[in-house]
This record gives structure tokens, sequence and C-alpha cells, in this order.
């Protein structure tokens, strides 16, 4: 598996425990899909949620509204690339 | 002596190891603190709302639903002693230790949040309250519910739930531990009867939290006095 790829399935395993989405596999993600409202339907509680969980897991300090953010929320794919270039070495 | 009357329509309670109807209707004549942590199912709650319904909401939502059925719009009041204590508890140790709180614990931690999600999962917008009165719930519930239906609600539903307290509150306790819920369909009547009395000691020592001891008065029509209040029937 290409590197990027195992960073999207991580970032799909970390979205289901985060959020609690207990009849969601991995697989059920489409990584170009949206994460809010249309795809997966998550709400502004869940982006809340995702943030503090960046923050924790991965040291990533979002925003709360800025236009960025919004981006790097669009899709697993999004913030694969967000995690990939901004991730501190735990 | 102010008196507030009721017909019990229908009744539904849950709680570990007392699943059904018979298995309540049995411990009410032998009655005992159901305790543990098995939640119900919810099988027919959509998977993207159950997930913010935990194991005391889940109890609450099941006995709820199950004395509404697909009724809609009936005003309802949910009472509850301590309500969700364990995840306040949760929040405030991630407080102390300068933690970042879970924005979706938070935002389910008020008191009103088990009803919320009620009310979401079953898209019903009627009139929800949610209290808390100490050991007299149950009996602060029913006041709202004579409120409601003297506004002329033809029915009210009373969904009264609680659970074990966490350990870190439990030197507090001043009752037994207990995890439960129960429901009843209130309409205008005379078949039971709230009285507010000149307060009586609490009994001490009881095996019961008082909100188990209502139920348990409910279901055998037997006369209950505690505190402020008194249960009769007929």
């Amino acid at each position: 598996m290409a590197p990027e790829q195992a960073l999207e399935v991580e970032l799909k395993q970390f979205i289901i425990e985060t959020l609690n989405l207990e009849d969601v596999k991995p697989d059920d993600i489409d990584p170009a899909a949206p994460l809010f409202v249309e795809g997966l339907g998550l709400d502004s509680i869940d982006a809340l949620e995702l943030g503090v969980g960046l923050q924790k897991k991965y040291g990533i300090k979002l925003s709360a509204d800025s236009a960025e953010t919004k981006k790097h929320f669009a899709s697993v794919r999004a913030l694969a690339t967000l995690v990939e270039t901004n991730r501190r070495p735990a | 002596m102010s008196s507030l009357s009721f017909t019990l329509v229908r009744w539904a309670a849950w709680a570990p190891g007392l699943t059904t109807h018979e298995a309540w209707v049995d411990w009410a004549q032998k009655p005992w603190a159901p305790r543990g942590t098995d939640a119900p199912a919810l099988d027919d709650v959509p998977a993207m709302t159950r997930r913010r319904i935990e194991r005391l909401g889940r109890v609450a939502y099941r006995v709820a639903a199950e004395c509404e059925a697909d009724e809609r719009g009936v005003p309802a009041v949910f009472s509850s002693r301590h309500g969700d204590s364990a995840r306040s508890v949760d929040l405030l140790t991630a407080l102390a230790r300068e933690e970042a709180l879970s924005p979706t614990s938070f935002g389910l931690s008020v008191h009103n949040a088990v009803a919320g999600q009620y009310s979401i999962a079953r898209k019903d917008v009627a009139n929800f309250t949610s209290l808390s009165a100490g050991r007299w719930s149950a009996e602060a519930a029913f006041v709202e519910a004579a409120g409601l239906l003297a506004e002329g609600s033809p029915q009210v539903l009373v969904v009264v739930y609680d659970a074990s307290l966490p350990p870190l509150y439990t030197p507090f306790g001043d009752e037994p531990d207990a995890d439960f819920a129960w429901a009843v369909m209130l309409a205008p009547g005379a078949q039971v009867h709230l009285d507010a009395v000149t307060p009586a000691a609490s009994r001490e020592g009881a095996p019961l939290p008082h909100a188990l001891e209502v139920l348990q008065a409910l279901l055998t029509r037997a006369p209950l006095r505690d505190g402020p209040w008194a249960w009769r029937h007929g």
C-alpha cells in the first residue's frame, strides 16, 4: 500500500473511532467523497470533534472558522494532505 | 391538602435484568435495586442518531418509545435526579487535567440532552421538559404533568430515569444506587392521586431509590408516603 493510501485508511479509522460511527467500516468511506452533509453525513458537532481529535493525535491546530479549515475537511483525501504536510512527530 | 389526580394509560420500564412487563410485575411484589451497564439496542434508531445516545439515554429512550409507540406530539416530562453524572465527572476530570474537552460530550452533558436526542431521533417537536428535583424528582414530573393536562393536553408522557452514581460522588449519595428508567402515559382522571402533605420523614435504609418506590406503588396500587408527598389509588 502506498504511504498516502495508508494514511487515508488511518484517517478513516480515526474518524470512525472519534465520531463513534458504530456501523461504518473504513471501506465504506470514499476518500474523495464529502465528509459533511452529503457523503458521510457529518454535522457541525462532528467538525468540532474532529478538530479536537486532530490536535490530540497529530498536533494540528486549526482555526475554527477559516475557509482554509473548510477546505481541509472536505474529504478524507484533503484531510490526509493536511496531516501529511503538518504532522509533528509524536 | 392539595391533590393531583391522573389516569395511568400505559406504562413501561427497563433495567438490566428487568426487560419485560412480566418481570416488572413480579419485581413490584418483591422489589430490588437493579444495577448494571446493559442497555437496550435501539435497533429502530438510525445509526447516525444512535451513536450520540449513550447508556442512560438508551434506557430512557426505550421506555419512552414503548409508552408512546407511534404517537407524536404528546408533551413529555423527563425527570432524573442525577442525570448523566458519569459524563459530567469525565468532563470535569478532563478539565482538571487541562485536556481538551470532547465537544460532543460537552453538548450531551446538559440535563435535557436525553429528551433532546429522543425528540431528534423521533422527529417529534412536542413540548419537552427536563427536570431534576432531588429525592422527589418523580413527584415533580407528575406536578409538571398535572399542569400540562390542566392546560388541555389530552395526554402527557412522564419518563423517570437514573443511573448509579460515579464512584467519586458515592460519598454524597443518600439513596441506594440503581440503573433504570420507567415511563407512564398520563391522562386526566381519578385513578392515581398525588397529595401534598405535611412532610413526613423519609424512610432511612430503604432498599430502593425513591423513584423506584413510586413505580412499585403505581404497579401494586399500594399507598406510599415519603417527605411532602403521598400517593393513593382509586
